[in-house]
């Protein structure tokens, strides 16, 4: 924990604070173009989500492990992210968005286990969603004259049909690649691995959210899902356009859950179900529904809290202990029950079992899914929602329980109190957020509203409402922790003794006796069982990076043609120079 | 409401060891062999109490099994008894079938992780078994589940007993559901084709190899209340629900009994068989009765 950079960390959010509730600036760059922040609701909302993100993390951080250009960066990036969501025009936005990728691309390279290859691809892909964004302003800039995002959400139904299906187009992808959607998630998991650890919290929690929040801008702001609606029809009772896109989150998910169970490293397996968690959350952002929009706002702040517990909990124990890998680590509970505790709080949540906060997400997103009867979507969520269980067990599995894999786990302490305080504010938060879930949708209506839907009912803090179906939070989770008590008073009152037995080799074990070379921890072949399934086999074998291999191949090939015209001979440059500009002056002349 | 939970904690307890004791009759007449007394689950359980455990893990072996049997009687309490009735009625109406789906699995994961702590591999391997064995059949019982949902327009089980007395019985309305469902429930029962969790011969019986005494006295107690969960849930969904106890315990019975004639005839399939096999014929099945819901009114 460096106190300076905690303080500057809590500027932001005491400057947002002080702003009270409406803020604008702009300063004019030229006669045509401004830059503009704009304060809205939705923008306070991500921009308390990050920047709280980035505090807990700062006090996790040791200083004498990080230079001071890290927490530099780290506070740019903060900043960046700052300008992104309040950005009130196109430039501002594109500007907030570079900052954030050069500024996130000097963090991961200072990690000791950054190679080339996954600096390249992260660089890569962002620099694709770069090009996307800006290929859409520019389209949008020919057809509005005007960067302003409220000039363009009020003529955007004149831009002519094709070119507003570009521009849906051409936005979304630039947006998916920041969430890591299927197919462009390529650089996801690589990185979020090899990123410094408590970076990688950061790259999952709250990076991924621009995308998520460029998102709601398109779809919310500037098209509007009304409008969205319209243009591409609709199909059972939603759009059609979310349709498509609740297939492709939930394909997303699917697809990414299985790869996270079969993963050997840690932070790989997260990364994994990060990709699937987001795409929960593209699955209904599309349907344009309160239900889905609060949904997946919903889903964005719980996948945050658990995202951020989940990398600091792995970030502390690979700290202390070195290993990074299910193979080697292993049978930590009773070494560091605390930090135990608050990983099983972790994926309690990530399943989305009801006592805790998880589940309110889940049931809001399910209900959008029935309000608009997508039921195959949503058997299709409920189904990675069940896969999902078994990662979750195979990370408190992996790393906790069991026997210790490697020999200097036996010596293990307790992770620092540095790390243990931030997981403390998360997991309370997430117990706060199963006990009151409803407190959670007087922060959203205001959203809604902004963003021209209905509010979702509201009737107190513990009880969510829904269309389907209501429940009470207060009531699931002090019934839990009444009955658990009872049962445990009860089987405290039977007196049956028991040795303590905590030698690794006194289990039963088939009648044979196991030795120093058995090997009793499983967290190694958990999921390798799954090759056996056809469907799932199908899935795993499967993968996008032969695809980019190969179009970097091509790439190569074509830029190594390229070059063949332009050394050796100094002639036939200046000659290729020549043609080009005249071809470009008949064209110009023509057109 | 709490001398119901307890009233229904009873109920629950008894009918659960009473249907398992018959259970274990019916096999053994059918292998030729006389079996034990319809009570021995019951008699078993009360003697597994008072023994003593051979071994304990610490606090977290300890606190799965509670927390499995918490998941239990949660499941319990949300799942309406009695149509028409107030029997437990302020609870109920606090939770849904969403609700439901997730407390269901609340239990195994108490169950999870206290094998887990046990550190046999033995036992850890029946978790994984028992986890991956889930999401097939989970498949068709959220399309069952989700089927019901849509078509009733609501995720509250006491409105969708209210509805089946106007609109029929639902095994009737969709009985494509129906089938979906109680494939699936053959292996939420632990039943022959689908029994790979604790399969003793080839993982030493799996999550339970660590426990003794007073736990394995409350798996086997929680394992009851569960059955029995499972069993109204089934007949409030599909059969209406029941007024009575008499026509409830007539109901499950039926249900039960289906169960176990399927699962005695069957022999074990393999993880991947099981799951190939819940993700082709009864998914299809499912959702066959799912399209005709969606489209088809």
């Amino acid at each position: 924990m460096n106190p300076i950079f905690l303080l500057l960390n809590l500027l932001p959010i005491l400057f947002l604070y002080q702003l009270g509730g409406d803020f604008h600036m702009s300063v004019p760059l030229s006669q045509e173009f401004t830059l503009s922040l704009v304060q809205t609701h939705i923008g306070t909302f991500f921009a308390y989500l990050s920047l709280g993100s980035f505090l807990l993390v700062t006090i996790a951080q040791k200083t004498k492990h990080l230079s001071w250009s890290y927490y530099v960066l780290q506070f740019v990036l903060s900043i960046a992210m700052f300008v992104i969501v309040f950005a009130g025009d196109f430039i501002t936005f594109f500007i907030g968005w570079e900052v954030m990728t050069w500024s996130s691309y000097f963090l991961i390279s200072k990690s000791l286990n950054a190679d080339m290859k996954s600096l390249q691809k992260y660089i890569l892909f962002s620099l694709g969603s770069a090009f996307f964004l800006i290929a859409g302003m520019v389209i949008t800039y020919a057809f509005t004259n005007t960067f302003d995002f409220a000039t363009i959400a009020s003529t955007f139904q004149f831009i002519p049909f094709s070119i507003k299906v570009t521009l849906v187009v051409l936005f979304s992808l630039s947006f998916f690649i920041k969430a890591g959607v299927i197919g462009l998630h390529y650089w996801v998991v690589d990185t979020y691995s090899k990123a410094p650890d408590l970076f990688s919290a950061i790259l999952s929690a709250v990076m991924s959210k621009m995308g998520i929040y460029g998102l709601f801008l398109i779809y919310g702001n500037i098209v509007g899902f009304y409008e969205l609606k319209e243009m591409f029809g609709s199909v059972l009772h939603g759009s059609s356009f979310g349709y498509v896109l609740a297939w492709i989150g939930v394909i997303t998910s699917i697809i990414a859950t299985f790869k996270a169970i079969t993963q050997d490293e840690v932070k790989r397996l997260l990364a994994y179900s990060s990709i699937a968690q987001l795409g929960y959350i593209v699955a209904v952002i599309g349907l344009g529904t309160s239900f889905g929009v609060a949904g997946a706002l919903y889903h964005t702040v719980i996948h945050t809290i658990i995202k951020l517990l989940l990398f600091i909990n792995v970030a502390a124990i690979v700290a202390q202990s070195g290993k990074n890998k299910f193979s080697e680590l292993g049978g930590l509970i009773y070494k560091t029950p605390l930090s135990f505790v608050m990983l099983l709080i972790g994926i309690i949540s990530l399943a989305g079992m009801p006592p805790l906060g998880g589940f309110a997400s889940k049931f809001m997103m399910y209900n959008a899914l029935i309000d608009t009867k997508f039921a195959l979507v949503l058997v299709a969520m409920l189904f990675s929602g069940a896969a999902s269980f078994l990662y979750c067990y195979k990370l408190v599995y992996g790393i906790y329980l069991g026997h210790p894999n490697s020999k200097n786990l036996e010596k293990q302490k307790e992770v620092p109190l540095t790390y243990l305080i931030p997981q403390i504010i998360l997991a309370l938060a997430l117990i706060g957020l199963g006990a009151f879930p409803g407190a959670f949708v007087t922060v959203i209506n205001p959203i809604l509203k902004e963003l021209l839907l209905a509010p979702i009912p509201y009737s107190g803090l513990g009880v969510m409402q829904s269309v389907v179906g209501n429940f009470n939070g207060f009531f699931v989770i002090s019934a839990f922790v009444i009955i658990f008590l009872v049962i445990l008073l009860l089987m405290f009152r039977i007196k049956s003794k028991a040795k303590n037995n905590l030698n690794r080799f006194d289990i039963s074990y088939c009648g044979e006796v196991p030795d120093k070379n058995t090997s009793l921890h499983y967290g190694y072949g958990m999921g390798s069982e799954l090759h056996r399934i056809k469907f799932v086999n199908a899935i795993l074998k499967r993968s996008t990076s032969n695809f980019y291999e190969s179009l970097a191949q091509q790439t190569k090939k074509a830029s190594q043609l390229t070059s063949r015209m332009y050394y050796g001979n100094i002639h036939n440059t200046a000659i290729i120079i020549l043609l080009f500009f005249s071809a470009l002056y008949f064209i110009g002349v023509n057109s | 409401m709490i001398l119901q939970i307890l009233e229904l904690i009873v109920i629950a307890y008894v009918v659960g060891f009473i249907y398992f004791g018959t259970y274990r009759n019916i096999t053994a007449r059918i292998q030729g062999r006389y079996g034990p007394t319809i009570y021995q689950s019951f008699f078993d359980s009360i003697k597994l109490f008072s023994k003593k455990s051979s071994a304990s893990f610490g606090w977290m072996f300890y606190l799965g099994p509670i927390i499995m049997a918490t998941g239990a009687v949660m499941t319990l309490m949300f799942i309406p008894l009695f149509n028409d009735s107030d029997f437990l009625r302020s609870v109920t109406v606090q939770g849904n079938l969403f609700l439901l789906l997730y407390l269901m699995v609340l239990g195994p994961l108490g169950n999870a992780l206290a094998v887990g702590t046990g550190g046999n591999p033995f036992g850890v391997m029946g978790v994984t078994r028992g986890l991956s064995r889930l999401f097939g059949l989970e498949l068709p019982f959220y399309i069952a589940i989700v089927g019901l949902i849509i078509a009733s327009n609501s995720a509250d089980i006491v409105h969708i007993m209210d509805l089946q007395k106007i609109n029929g019985l639902n095994i009737w309305n969709h009985p494509f559901l129906f089938i979906a469902a109680m494939i699936s429930m053959v292996g939420f029962f632990g039943e022959s084709p689908f029994d790979i969790p604790g399969a003793p011969q080839e993982v030493y019986s799996g999550p339970r190899t660590e426990f003794s005494g007073k736990f394995l006295a409350l798996l086997m107690s929680q394992g009851s209340l569960f059955a029995f969960a499972k069993l109204v849930l089934v007949t409030d969904l599909f059969l209406g629900g029941a007024d009575s106890l008499g026509m409830l315990l007539l109901k499950t019975f039926a249900i039960f009994i289906t169960l176990i004639f399927i699962g005695i005839v069957y022999g074990r399939y393999k993880v991947s068989q099981a799951v190939d096999f819940l993700m082709k014929i009864p998914t299809l099945i499912g959702l066959i009765g799912l399209v005709r819901i969606i489209w088809f009114g």
